[in-house]
């Protein structure tokens, strides 16, 4: 029997691999297709105080071995979350992650506060979506922001808080320091990259809002080092993702320093290919004879 | 809907950069199946991450298989178009919601481009809830058409109408609404408020097929495209705005849609 168990901020995830937030919803929709109780955690889609628009039409474009999404957070808001997603997610047992977003320090602050006396794991802050035109991307790529906007959260908080970082900064690890020094209880990256593709037949950005979020096997390689980065950087457990399409994508995050790992574009194409990857990282511990999967991080010469 | 293997069992051009495929699909995709729905294709290489949404043409029950045209716009459409009989392919489906069967004692269907496929299962369905509809395609194609024979065995009256002139009406179908068939005499009984309107096409000609709708005070569904990722309602990436009390709000296209009242859309 091999360990496929890790625990990040004190909260035992059965196995490492969860979805990442926006590619899967709440988990309603492809409960059809997959078992959730047999994934490490739901992380749902980002969830503001009040219901958002999100962004015009296109929102998304394919790019060779990745995609751009500009969806810009729409969602019902956190009552209708609190309503109709969260009952039926607690229907499987499964850790509940919810990735929670704003304009403003305060609105921050609102979401999590209402998730307080709620039967939610964690928090991941979402302080790195490109497509909003204030909190987001705005707040991720500042340090001194980040580090006051982790510690504002953590105080209105009941959960551990993950600082969702963004790729798109100088230093990621001045910025997984300062959410460090805030009080983040874990990390987790990368969110999407930023990036644009453009119609030449029509001379004009093919994403309604001109720039989108690359995300994605292009991203992989990225993603990776910003992984291995962080991980020698803070002692924060880190919560990996970019392009992880398969088990061996997973392994190379972990051996990177990753504690857990989010599959996200990779669900669009196969709602299953979360399960295969568990079942993946178990062979490949079997074959590799890796009795824990804590001991990949360890690894890396 | 559901996930799927299937096995093309034919694939071939049937007018320029417009191809037919049938793939030999289980008898539940094909049973649960109705007009205006599609399936949510996968590549079958890395470099693509997406499926491609294509409309359900025609299904065959008893030879279980499901008929997909499809216009080669880019890598994707054009990796289909190299796909050979035996080849096998991935698939979720059927997804979406279809056409709404308001089966009255007439029909016109207005289909443009890539649009047209799905009017011909929506003819056949609406055939065969009522064998004494009165069923009216016009169909609108940049230049050569196709699905033409098919359409004439399936509807009472077909209309064609090419942007080059090059067969039929020279024009656009929502031209050849406006212009020829709204002032034709014969056409007095097909314009009418009794007469339900289907529609599928580019997003510009389903605006002015709403127009005429709301003009003409006819009922009228429209299938409406949007570029995709999931499918399946998850990634909420293809918006459609439609009115909602004094506001709007944006719908799923794939989830929701592709089918809606004309006259809900905010265009």
């Amino acid at each position: 029997m091999v360990n496929l168990s890790v625990e990040i901020a004190g909260v035992k995830l059965k196995n490492p691999v969860m979805p990442a937030s926006g590619t899967f919803g709440s988990g309603m929709m492809y409960s059809q297709f997959i078992d959730l109780s047999k994934l490490g955690a739901v992380v749902v889609k980002g969830v503001s105080l009040a219901p958002w628009d999100g962004n015009p039409a296109c929102r998304v474009a394919e790019a060779t071995s990745g995609m751009l999404n500009s969806i810009g957070l729409q969602n019902p808001g956190a009552e209708a979350f609190l309503d109709t997603d969260l009952p039926f997610l607690k229907r499987f047992g499964t850790k509940v992650i919810v990735n929670i977003c704003g304009h403003s320090i305060e609105e921050y602050e609102a979401v999590a506060q209402r998730f307080k006396a709620e039967p939610v794991d964690m928090l991941e802050l979402n302080i790195s979506c490109p497509n909003v035109a204030q909190g987001g991307i705005a707040f991720g790529t500042d340090a001194k922001l980040v580090e006051k906007c982790v510690s504002a959260v953590k105080l209105k908080s009941r959960q551990p808080v993950i600082a969702k970082l963004s790729p798109n900064v100088t230093d990621i690890t001045e910025i997984a320091r300062a959410a460090e020094a805030g009080g983040a209880d874990a990390i987790s990256l990368v969110n999407t990259l930023l990036g644009m593709k453009i119609d030449i037949k029509k001379r004009a950005p093919v994403l309604g809002n001109a720039y989108g979020g690359l995300s994605g096997p292009a991203i992989m390689p990225v993603a990776v080092r910003m992984t291995h980065q962080v991980s020698r950087a803070v002692k924060l457990p880190i919560i990996g993702m970019g392009g992880i399409a398969s088990a061996e994508d997973a392994v190379e995050f972990m051996m990177a320093g990753a504690t857990a790992i989010a599959v996200g574009t990779a669900n669009f194409k196969n709602p299953k290919v979360m399960i295969d990857i568990i079942k993946g990282i178990e062979d490949f511990m079997k074959e590799t004879g890796v009795d824990d999967v804590n001991d990949f991080r360890k690894m890396l010469s | 809907m559901r996930m799927f293997s299937a096995e093309v069992f034919a694939n071939k051009p049937v007018a320029n950069g417009v191809w037919e495929m049938r793939i030999q699909a289980p008898a539940d995709v094909l049973a649960e199946s109705s007009p205006g729905q599609f399936l949510h294709v996968s590549v079958g290489d890395e470099r693509h991450v997406l499926p491609r949404p294509l409309s359900i043409c025609r299904i065959d029950k008893g030879a279980g298989r499901i008929r997909l045209v499809y216009r080669v716009v880019g890598a994707g459409t054009a990796y289909f178009a190299k796909m050979k009989p035996g080849e096998s392919l991935k698939a979720m489906g059927p997804c979406g919601n279809g056409f709404f069967l308001e089966v009255g004692e007439k029909a016109l269907l207005v289909g443009g481009g890539v649009g047209i496929p799905p009017l011909l299962f929506l003819a056949e369905k609406l055939k065969e809830e009522n064998p004494g509809a009165f069923i009216t395609a016009v169909l609108g194609y940049r230049s050569t058409s196709f699905l033409k024979e098919e359409f004439t065995k399936a509807c009472d009256e077909v209309f064609i109408c090419s942007d080059d002139g090059s067969e039929g009406f020279l024009g656009n179908s929502a031209d050849f609404l406006q212009f020829k068939l709204a002032g034709s005499s014969r056409a007095k009984g097909i314009i009418s408020q009794e007469t339900v309107m289907f529609s599928c096409g580019p997003r510009e000609m389903l605006k002015r097929i709403a127009g005429f709708a709301m003009l003409q005070q006819m009922p009228c569904q429209v299938s409406v495209e949007e570029r995709m990722a999931c499918g399946a309602g998850v990634c909420l990436g293809c918006p459609v705005k439609v009115k909602s009390g004094d506001g709007w709000k944006n719908m799923r296209v794939c989830k929701d849609g592709p089918v809606f009242q004309a006259g809900e859309i905010i265009w």
